[in-house]
């Protein structure tokens, strides 16, 4: 068990730094986005999964599934909330740069 | 709408005593209290659709469920590999996606499972459409495809469709 955890761990982090790595890499705003949603999905499922298989307190369970559900809902609110008010701003200031986006 | 504040009261109820763990009296009193206020106020807030039916919609969504986590496994492991690429094989577009088919909840759910997907997110929402970023042609093209919208419309007790 604890084998399968350090796995899940270790994965976790690595897709975690991937992320960032793409964050720094990636040309533009909105590209960037999408290495943030690698950290946001695969990193926090992979390190939640990691822990879980740890303990055998129900209640500990209970918040670490309740953690996972309320990331999986908040971080596509915030990555949509982020990238749609950059796209208003951006048709605010220059009528033309909308078309940069495509 | 007695019945539905009930609900919404008794599930915050079980959140409640999941998330302290404490079984004495006065704790179980306060958290009732907390509980039916809460539901109260959301009623108050919202009035959710009255065609959708929140039994039915959960128990359809163990259906959905696994197929759409091994499309985001294998969304993160493309995203990745493009990211570790020394090349950066990455071509961002936009691209329209329609939602005329879906009801309200359905809608929702759909913009949020792209957006949870890594190389699609959902930038802008309009009643009928709505305007999803790619990192790659590809995805877009698997969207256009409508795979996962054809299963979200699947799932049963989404309510009305408008």
């Amino acid at each position: 068990m604890i084998v399968i955890s350090w796995v899940m761990l270790l994965l976790g982090s690595a897709f975690c730094l991937i992320g960032t790595l793409g964050l720094m890499r990636l040309p533009d705003f909105y590209s960037r986005v999408h290495a943030a949603s690698i950290i946001d999905s695969m990193g926090t499922i992979l390190v939640l999964l990691g822990l879980l298989v740890q303990t055998q307190d129900i209640l500990v369970i209970a918040k670490l599934i309740l953690i996972l559900l309320f990331m999986m809902l908040t971080g596509p609110t915030a990555v949509h909330a982020l990238a749609h008010t950059a796209s208003l701003k951006e048709k605010d200031s220059e009528p033309d740069s909308a078309s940069q986006l495509s | 709408m007695l019945i539905r504040v009930l609900t919404a009261a008794s599930l915050l109820l079980i959140l409640w005593v999941l998330l302290s763990g404490h079984m004495d009296i006065l704790l179980l009193g306060l958290g009732l209290g907390s509980c039916l206020f809460t539901a109260w106020l959301a009623h108050r807030l919202a009035l959710p659709d009255p065609a959708f039916n929140t039994l039915k919609f959960s128990l359809d969504l163990p259906r959905f469920l696994p197929w759409f986590f091994l499309e985001v496994f294998r969304s993160n492991l493309d995203v990745s590999w493009r990211i570790l690429h020394p090349k950066l094989p990455i071509s961002p577009n936009l691209s329209t996606i329609s939602t005329k088919s879906l009801s309200d909840v359905a809608k929702t759910t759909y913009a949020n499972c792209i957006t949870l997907t890594p190389g699609t997110y959902t930038l802008n929402t309009g009643t009928d459409t709505i305007e999803v970023h790619s990192l790659t042609k590809e995805t877009a093209e698997n969207l256009r495809h409508g795979k996962m919208k054809k299963r979200i419309a699947a799932l049963r007790g989404s309510g009305k469709t408008s």
